[in-house]
């Protein structure tokens, strides 16, 4: 089992020390799906960036079973927008990961050929992003993280900036491609419904300094649809997650 | 898909250019031969093109056209590469960048031409004082742009790059070259404008050969013809060393297809 202890984080600013996050514990099982929303400022993009190791926490523990070496990094990230390199193709892009560890051309492009295929870009394999729609680069993303062999993907906000139509499709897409190839995610997002939608378990964070506040299971079974949102336990569900965020969002309103 | 601007835009104003260019023709033509304008000043466009084409037939204009060339060469391979790799390193490196920006700051604005007794007085009078201010005017833009390049890569490429486990070779190749390389070719576009115009600079106080030298000939031996067919050849090599560019740019950069350099 993966899990994050004790995990602190602070900042220095010019107003002084700033504690982004206090004291987040949480743990990530095995081909787990897990979504963590939070009031914005809340440090959700902090923790993200602290597991992918981008930033140095201030204490505490991230544990991650399984290797983590330079062949094989442990986590891949999907970031809000401005993911991807505008200077290669999409195929280029999809193939990144397994080229940093040091797959050979054929091969790498071999493997990233079938995923830009499972995104439904087979005819887009040598444009470069900025002739893509928004969506389809947030696939171009999505299906990089998958192809590099790390065992957990973290994905901060990857449909943030999509159209509620489109944001729909690609979440029942994501799904469909986690189905198939299953791994731990860690899904953040302030989107309730997006949370319910996709995650096996939905993390409420509080205000700033964050930390995890709730955890609940989401019961709803596999393969999900659309159609799920209307249920009624979907809807109680919704309904208590907002509750809870309703609240943190005043307390950081003072 | 959006439209191609440079090139289909220079050729749509392209036509207007020539047409221009072709009525101050007539009309200086005009000029001359109704004695308006001085034939010693400035030679009829007639007279012009046919030592033009004597100049080159008799091979005077090309050769010192070549030896030109070959010194911005020299100079730019001298000066621009040194000033990309440095620029490269100086646009990933902060620390490194506020050491010596101020010496480029000092350095930059003084015009190399002004320095080439200094240069003399080390390399002496012969060719390498020559290639070295040409050199060293070719180095700063490339230094700055390439720089500025770098620096102007988004943080969130770095950060995918390091998640995905990428090392520092992966890092240089993959994200710092590409991601600089538009405003590389902007900086080499610079260099290789201002190496040809420090390059003739040279010429015209120190050399024997080349279109600068030529130029200087002419006026002393008040051929003026001669002089207008040196200018004439000099605008073209600007003119050639754009499109070259541009092209370059279409090719290297099609990420870019808006990049004007």
């Amino acid at each position: 089992m993966n899990s994050i202890n004790d995990l602190c984080k602070n900042y220095q600013s010019k107003n002084g020390p700033i504690t982004a996050l206090k004291d987040v514990n949480f743990h990530v099982r095995d081909k787990e799906f897990v979504c963590i929303v939070g009031p914005s400022g809340c440090g959700k993009t902090t923790l993200l960036k602290l597991i992918a190791g981008l930033l140095e926490s201030t204490s505490g523990q991230i544990i991650f079973v399984g290797p983590s070496t330079n062949s094989q990094p442990r986590s891949a990230l999907v970031f809000q927008e401005h993911g991807l390199f505008p200077w290669m193709t999409v195929l280029d892009n999809v193939a990144f990961g397994l080229e940093m560890q040091g797959v050979g051309r054929e091969e790498r492009h071999l493997h990233a050929k079938a995923f830009v295929g499972k995104v439904g870009l087979a005819s887009f394999t040598d444009n470069f992003p900025h002739e893509l729609s928004v969506g389809m680069r947030q696939r171009v993303g999505i299906a990089r993280a998958f192809v590099s062999n790390s065992q957990i993907l973290l994905m901060d906000e990857p449909f943030g900036s999509l159209d509620a139509q489109t944001k729909l499709i690609l979440q029942e897409e994501l799904l469909k491609i986690w189905r198939e190839n299953q791994k731990c995610v860690v899904y953040i997002t302030h989107d309730i419904e997006e949370a319910l939608f996709l995650g096996d378990r939905v993390l409420v964070m509080t205000a700033r300094p964050g930390s995890i506040r709730e955890e609940i299971h989401i019961p709803l079974t596999r393969p999900r649809d659309l159609s799920i949102k209307e249920r009624p336990d979907f809807i109680k569900m919704k309904g208590h997650i907002w509750k809870i965020l309703e609240e943190e969002v005043r307390k950081s309103c003072g | 898909m959006k439209e191609n601007h440079h090139l289909f835009g220079f050729m749509r104003e392209g036509w207007l250019t020539v047409l221009i260019i072709f009525f101050i023709a007539i009309a200086w033509e005009l000029g001359v031969s109704m004695g308006w304008l001085s034939s010693l000043f400035f030679p009829p466009p007639s007279f012009i093109a046919t030592t033009f084409k004597k100049l080159i037939l008799n091979h005077k204009l090309v050769d010192h056209t070549g030896i030109t060339l070959w010194r911005v060469f020299l100079g730019l391979v001298l000066g621009g590469i040194p000033g990309l790799i440095l620029g490269l390193i100086l646009g990933w490196s902060p620390r490194l960048y506020r050491l010596i920006n101020p010496f480029v700051a000092a350095t930059h604005p003084i015009p190399k031409i002004a320095i080439l007794p200094l240069v003399m007085i080390i390399f002496g009078i012969g060719e390498s004082s020559k290639v070295v201010v040409i050199a060293l005017t070719a180095f700063f833009p490339l230094l700055l742009n390439t720089a500025a390049g770098v620096q102007q890569i988004s943080p969130i490429h770095f950060e995918v790059a390091k998640n995905y486990g990428a090392n520092l070779t992966k890092i240089f190749t993959r994200i710092i070259f590409p991601g600089s390389l538009p405003l590389i070719l902007t900086g080499l576009r610079l260099s290789l404008n201002l190496a040809l115009l420090v390059s003739i600079a040279v010429e015209l106080v120190s050399a024997q050969e080349g279109l600068g030298a030529m130029i200087w000939l002419a006026w002393q031996t008040l051929r003026t013809e001669e002089l207008y067919a040196s200018l004439i050849m000099t605008a073209l090599l600007g003119i050639l060393f754009n499109f070259f560019l541009q092209r370059l740019a279409v090719y290297l950069v099609p990420w870019k297809t808006e990049q004007r350099i």
